[in-house]
């Protein structure tokens, strides 16, 4: 649908500024705030501000959606390069399912239910909410059959040598998404009892899971620039109102994406279902903004010749649908991690592309959850094992016989990202997607 | 109770307090700035312009590693970093909210081995408020010897939770009783009760007289209980080294030594090991680009750093045939990247080659 890019869909207008009663928060971090703090009176205080958005209802019948829960690509908005542009706001719901046997079927129905109501209640897209249900391996181990061998689900772990990560075992994982912090707020809300949404009713899942946590954040223009004000971003404010993300640059382009196709489960009864990463990094950027030049943050986040030549402009709006990183960064990143004594993230991390793409698609967001400065990785792939290779390329583990470059030290951006939890997720299809058996053709 | 009884009945007993800092020297406290560099610095091993002391904090077990902590004063360092293809120490000054020093060393308890380049990442917490939370620099300092450090913000007086996480040693060659250990990031938490007032009675004296000449500063025996002292990552002596002698040389304020270790456990070929340390104090390098040529074309390539019972951190090869007679040329392709405490500052950037006699 290409909306404009000075598009903004933050809630009221531009000018809107802080007032005595919210403690001078800007608008953006208002409607920051208010995704993170949740519940009925965050959504009514940010209702109260901005008034309801004016946001379309979903579909009549949500049987006639994508058997993928997510196909998000075809309703999201586009940019001027044609790269997806993702919601602004974002919601992870953590859930216990806390019985101990396999499920009801009244639970199955009541979460089948709330899942359905929710689509007629909200248009798909960014205006709208887009959304994602996932089920853990801790889950799944209720049922006495085990996955199938086309699902490729183990249990979290660390994924490099210097990370010692909280391993998440909630049952399910919610991902809520869009524009507007308010109708993630609202969406929340009416999934634990609000009794409905956009003026649509909705069940509640209220007496099948119970909240264990919630991790909130945001992308795009705009934000990363008003929530910098956290722990782990120097006092200078050094994050550029164009950026989309903390650390200063564009990211998600088109090309630098896998497909939808290419993450979809493609055999087996989860056929259509995808696999969902999801970690939570702290970032600490006192180095990267004080001690790094622009060159040296450019060649770090993509590649050494990226800053050579001069190839990135401010947060690489200029790169187009591709950030640019080769065949001649890929296949010399060795030479770079000597000539140059650093190499780039997205250098190493394309070494495992196939057919010129990546094998993940990053549904990623910034955080200030608990005051700090983070991201949420929400990564999608097949199978977890893409997710296992493309995290071992990007820790170059391989490159450190250059003595410059050391486990975590010039050697992409590990030096600024602090894993502290991960979790792995199913996203089975549509019609599975409330409380699965572990083989739904047994 | 000979030293390694102690490091491991200190390594089992987990967490304990550091029984105290024996380098302790009294003559001025002060936390004001640091006086000028010196000028004319040498390029070489030199005489800082001020000796400070330190505090301990603790030490605890992190997986098979042994942690301990320290801190003194916020000081300037010298990070090294490549500008241009050329390797540089560029001086990283005190900043604004900087309060202390934060000082980590990370050894294995059995054998009092120190290891100079491990990934290690330093949290700070005030009331379980984020105050600082690092990968911290690779060091070397005369008087603290090799260790991990960076200067950090506190947050003010109280208790603070410091963790320490060691990454895995996946990097290095490890051999004998270290093959397969050391594999993944272990986490040692020390409780630290901070005030500004007990900071500012770190010893520091300026050494106006000595200040810039070459020389270094006596290392500060740690004790760690009963006598027994804190490794602070000197290499083995050369006798004590495995193998047969290849021979030494000295450069550049460094003096390599090297070994044809023909052990098991260094695999089927001889193995050419090189143990690169400092003048005066005999510090381990690490991270620094090592290569070899070994006489009748039995070798022409980098040595890999690896990590020894016995040997320590070095840098080694496979070289079949190789022997006790060969000559054997090194060359320093990249300095130590270690960041330096002052007085090495100017130290170990222009080396070799160097051709191993004696």
């Amino acid at each position: 649908m290409g909306l404009p890019r000075a598009y903004d869909a933050d809630e009221g207008d531009e000018s809107a500024t802080g007032s005595a009663s919210d403690g001078g928060l800007g608008r953006r971090e208002f409607v920051k705030a208010a995704v993170a703090i949740g519940g009925a009176s965050a959504l009514s205080a940010c209702l109260d501000r901005f008034g309801s958005p004016s946001v379309a209802t979903g579909v009549e019948n949500p049987g006639s959606l994508p058997e993928r829960q997510h196909a998000w690509d075809d309703v999201l908005s586009r940019d001027d390069h044609g790269n997806v542009v993702p919601p602004r706001h974002h919601l992870l719901l953590l859930l216990d399912y806390p019985s101990d046997g396999t499920p009801a079927a009244s639970d199955r129905e009541t979460v089948a239910g709330a899942l359905d109501d929710l689509e007629r209640a909200y248009a798909r897209g960014n205006d709208g909410l887009v959304f994602t249900v996932g089920y853990s391996p801790a889950y799944f181990e209720r049922f006495d059959e085990s996955l199938p061998d086309s699902v490729d689900l183990p249990a979290p772990r660390a994924l490099s040598s210097f990370e010692d990560p909280d391993l998440d075992t909630p049952d399910a994982l919610v991902h809520l998404a869009s524009d507007h912090g308010s109708v993630v707020l609202a969406a929340e809300e009416a999934l634990f009892g609000a009794g409905e949404a956009n003026g649509v009713s909705v069940r509640s899942v209220a007496d099948v899971f119970e909240r264990v946590d919630r991790r909130t954040g945001f992308i795009g223009e705009g934000l990363p620039a008003k929530n910098q004000d956290v722990d782990g971003i120097p006092d200078s404010k050094p994050v550029p109102e164009e950026a989309p993300m903390f650390m200063g640059y564009k990211t998600g382009f088109e090309k630098n994406q896998a497909t939808e196709d290419r993450v979809t489960i493609d055999s087996g009864p989860f056929a259509g279902g995808t696999t969902q990463h999801a970690s939570k990094l702290h970032l600490r950027l006192e180095d990267w903004y004080g001690e790094q030049d622009e060159d040296d943050r450019v060649a770090e986040i993509f590649c050494p010749v990226h800053a050579a030549e001069g190839r990135v402009e401010g947060v690489g709006e200029n790169l187009g649908d591709d950030n640019g990183v080769g065949e001649d960064c890929v296949e010399n990143v060795e030479a770079h991690a000597r000539e140059y004594g650093r190499v780039g993230h997205a250098q190493k991390a394309a070494r495992t592309r196939e057919d010129g793409r990546p094998v993940i698609l990053r549904r990623d967001f910034d955080s200030t959850d608990g005051g700090r400065a983070g991201v949420h990785f929400v990564s999608l792939q097949r199978g977890i094992g893409d997710f296992v290779k493309t995290r071992e390329a990007m820790n170059g583990s391989d490159l450190t016989d250059a003595p410059a470059v050391s486990q975590r030290v010039n050697n992409g951006i590990l030096e600024y990202i602090f894993v502290k939890h991960r979790g792995n997720y199913l996203l089975p299809p549509r019609p599975l997607r409330a409380l699965p058996p572990a083989d739904p053709s047994a | 109770m000979n030293r390694r009884d102690l490091l491991r009945a200190a390594g089992a007993a987990g967490a304990v307090s550091l029984a105290g800092c024996a380098g302790l020297f009294g003559t001025t406290t002060t936390n004001s700035r640091e006086p000028p560099l010196v000028e004319n610095r040498p390029d070489a091993v030199y005489v800082p312009t001020h000796r400070e002391g330190m505090k301990p904090i603790g030490m605890a077990r992190a997986g098979d590693l042994m942690v301990a902590t320290s801190y003194s004063y916020a000081h300037r360092f010298w990070p090294v970093e490549n500008e241009g293809g050329e390797y540089v120490a560029k001086r990283q000054d005190v900043e604004r909210d900087d309060a202390v020093h934060l000082m980590t060393r990370v050894w294995e308890p059995e054998t009092g081995v120190v290891i100079p380049d491990a990934g290690v990442t330093v949290a700070l917490a005030r009331d379980g408020e984020s105050v600082f939370e690092e990968v911290v620099y690779p060091m070397l300092s005369q008087r603290m010897g090799v260790h991990y450090g960076d200067n950090a913000p506190v947050g003010g007086d109280g208790t603070h939770q410091l963790s320490v996480t060691v990454g895995g040693l996946d990097d290095l060659a490890r051999f004998g009783a270290f093959e397969g250990t050391f594999g993944s990031a272990a986490t040692a938490n020390f409780e630290w009760t901070y005030s500004e007032a007990e900071r500012n009675k770190i010893p520091f004296e300026l050494l106006e007289e000595k200040q810039g000449t070459r020389g270094a500063l006596d290392t500060m025996e740690m004790s760690m209980g009963d006598g027994m002292s804190m490794p602070m990552g000197s290499a083995p002596t050369p006798d004590s080294l495995p193998g047969a002698a290849l021979g030494e040389a000295t450069a550049g304020d460094l003096r390599f030594v090297g070994r044809v270790a023909e052990a098991d456990r260094f695999g089927d070929d001889p193995y050419l090991l090189v143990s690169p340390r400092t003048r005066y104090h005999a510090y381990v390098l690490g991270a620094m680009g090592l290569s070899a040529t070994v006489s009748d074309g039995k070798f022409d390539g980098t040595l890999q750093p690896g990590l020894d019972p016995e040997a320590g951190y070095h840098y080694g090869a496979s070289v079949p045939g190789l022997a006790a007679d060969d000559t054997v040329e090194l060359g320093v392709d990249t300095p130590p990247v270690v960041a330096r405490h002052e007085g090495y500052e100017t130290a170990f950037f222009d080396v070799g080659p160097v051709t191993l006699s004696g």
